[in-house]
């Protein structure tokens, strides 16, 4: 129980990260549509600053939608399923959604390495990309825990949510 | 094992996950990895996962997706769905099944500021349902009608499905847009002459409301010009190239956001927990098209969908009934699957078929949104009729099911009409062209 709580606890962080971020995304898009058609300046770099935000944005709110079930999944064959064999599935489909998001997240460590070491920065926005690969590391084992979590509850006989 | 096999085990291992309720996104990526890792190298395939992940999530040109749902909560807060009914309610409330008619318009209006099924069923049916049940209307009727009209969300534009469709076929989605709204509103039509004729035919199922005055009226009706200001400026400005879909977006939502605070519906609380809303259903879709992409580079290794479409191209069938067969496979799959999971999932399959066979995508576009449609209401995976269920618990799931049925057939007739009839969907984006 104590990991699940620490899990949602970082999600809802991490989620109200992305919420600030989808905000920001939609205040400069139009500032930029403003400066762009209004005043002839649009801003410098807004595409791939958006690029970026949504990253973060999308990353970080992906653990909540998985606390919240938001995930599109076929229900209808599983819930017909006693609750032993149930149980059995949510920790089968719990360890792999932990390797997937394990991997994810340290795959994109060693992909963040690489841009730092390339020196690869955005052309217009002229910032680097490397921070972006980090954060989508840290993003994707806050859903890792997600699924560490829910391995937790299926062995200790507990019920899915929602 | 050839790669040809590799990638058959590889939808069966999809299957199976599906059927064990891992989320499908995470399942296309998971096999998608695995596939890619069995054919290559795990080194290869795991750098590629990292690498197709960050690309999507970062890709500006599916930050217009966000934006649109961002724009159609903000347009729920701001009560637009309230004055649209509203305005139907007081225009043809009196008539027979006018409040299930009103519900269908309202559904049509809201679809055009959200791009989603459950979210205009839901916010209709939250205002809808207990009117109807005021009035004694059968509450087969009302809830199927509601459920049926949400479907409208994914065809009037913005449209989610239309923009995952875009995406997944570089297909521009100003003209997709446009091509949604002459079948959207032939659709609209046809769903309330079901009602009304269901009604004619059994009056004790829709009693009458009583008619309002022409005033009332007037004031109900101009109280809803908000929704087609924002409607022009949004699908507007893409007809005419003004801005990107992510700036039509994004101007959309802003737009909502002023109308809700200049109605006093949102605070800042609120504006949080509509964004926070937003971006869980963003989340779930772009999920989806990542997982789809390291799924779509495992088949493309295994050359399946070039063999797909070879096939199919060879059957002997003339493109009519190729193309039939494919509707056909979607309104299947429609019963098992989420429209958007069924889109990611089965466009870059049956799109190069498309392509092949010289249809025009944009049309295409629409038939699939269309097929989609009947997805969200058929069981037993009928997300729009659940959406009812949840605001409605007393009525049994069989009976919204049972609801929803009679409004299949203006679906199968629309489907029939812009086959016949591609002009339907394609005269109106040849406009901008």
């Amino acid at each position: 129980m104590a990991l699940r709580r620490f899990a949602r606890r970082a999600a809802h962080i991490t989620e109200t990260v992305g919420v600030y971020a989808v905000l920001f995304i939609m205040v400069l898009t139009v500032i930029d549509v403003i400066g762009a058609k209004v005043f002839v300046r649009p801003v410098r770099g807004s595409t791939e600053l958006v690029g970026f935000a949504q990253l973060v944005a999308i990353a970080g709110g992906m653990a909540m939608a998985c606390f919240a079930g938001r995930h599109v999944a076929l229900e209808f064959v599983v819930e017909r399923l006693p609750q032993g064999v149930q149980r059995v599935v949510q920790g089968f489909v719990a360890v792999l959604g932990l390797l997937l998001f394990g991997l994810l997240s340290w795959q994109s460590y060693l992909y963040g390495k690489v841009l730092a070491a390339s020196g690869q920065i955005a052309s217009t926005a002229r910032i680097p990309f490397y921070p972006f690969a980090y954060a989508l590391a840290v993003l994707s084992a806050v859903t890792a825990l997600f699924f560490a979590a829910d391995l937790g509850r299926a062995l200790a006989g507990e019920r899915q949510e929602p | 094992m050839t790669p040809v096999e590799v990638g058959l085990m590889g939808i069966a291992a999809l299957l199976i996950l599906f059927l064990l309720r891992m989320p499908v996104a995470f399942s296309l990526a998971l096999i998608g990895f695995l596939g890619f890792a069995h054919l290559t190298s795990f080194q290869a395939a795991a750098s590629l996962l990292a690498r197709d992940f960050f690309s999507q999530l970062s890709s500006y040109g599916l930050t217009a997706i966000t934006m649109f749902v961002l724009m159609g909560s903000y347009g729920l807060m701001a009560g637009m769905g309230e004055r649209l009914y509203t305005a139907a309610h007081r225009f043809v409330g009196s008539m027979p099944g006018g409040l299930s008619v009103a519900t269908v318009l309202a559904c049509a209006g809201f679809a055009s500021i959200s791009g989603s099924t459950t979210a205009t069923a839901a916010t209709m049916g939250k205002i809808a349902l207990p009117e109807m049940r005021r009035y004694g209307y059968n509450l087969t009727l009302a809830s199927g009608s509601v459920a049926a009209a949400g479907t409208l969300g994914i065809l009037i534009p913005p449209s989610t499905v239309f923009l995952v469709y875009a995406f997944l076929t570089q297909q521009p989605i100003g003209a997709l847009f446009t091509a949604g709204i002459v079948p959207g509103l032939l659709l609209t039509a046809m769903f309330a002459a079901t009602v009304y004729l269901l009604s004619r035919w059994r009056p004790e199922l829709a009693p009458p409301a009583d008619p309002a005055p022409w005033g009332e009226r007037l004031r109900a009706a101009a109280a809803a010009w908000q929704v087609i200001a924002l409607f022009l400026l949004v699908v507007g400005g893409l007809f005419f190239g003004w801005y990107s879909p992510t700036q039509a977006g994004a101007i959309g939502a802003f737009g909502a956001l002023l109308v809700g605070l200049f109605n006093r519906r949102i605070t800042w609380p609120m504006l949080i927990e509509g964004t926070r809303d937003a971006l869980r259903t963003s989340v779930m879709i772009l999920a989806l098209i990542a997982g789809a992409s390291v799924f779509g580079r495992f088949m493309a290794v295994t050359r399946i969908p070039f063999l797909i479409a070879g096939w199919v191209e060879g059957l002997p069938l003339p493109p009519s009934g190729i193309l039939l067969v494919m509707v056909l496979i979607l309104f299947v799959g429609g019963f098992f699957m989420d429209a958007m999971a069924l889109v990611t999932l089965l466009v870059p399959v049956l799109f190069p078929v498309v392509e092949r066979l010289g249809f025009d995508p944009i049309w295409f576009g629409v038939l699939i949104v269309l097929t989609a449609e009947m997805g969200v209401i058929t069981p037993p995976v009928g997300v729009n009729v659940y959406v009812i269920k949840n605001i409605a618990p007393d009525i049994a799931l069989g009976d919204v099911f049972r609801g929803v049925m009679p409004f299949l057939v203006p679906l199968f007739l629309t489907v029939f009409l812009l086959m016949v009839f591609p002009q339907l969907a394609l005269w109106l984006p040849s406009l901008g062209r």
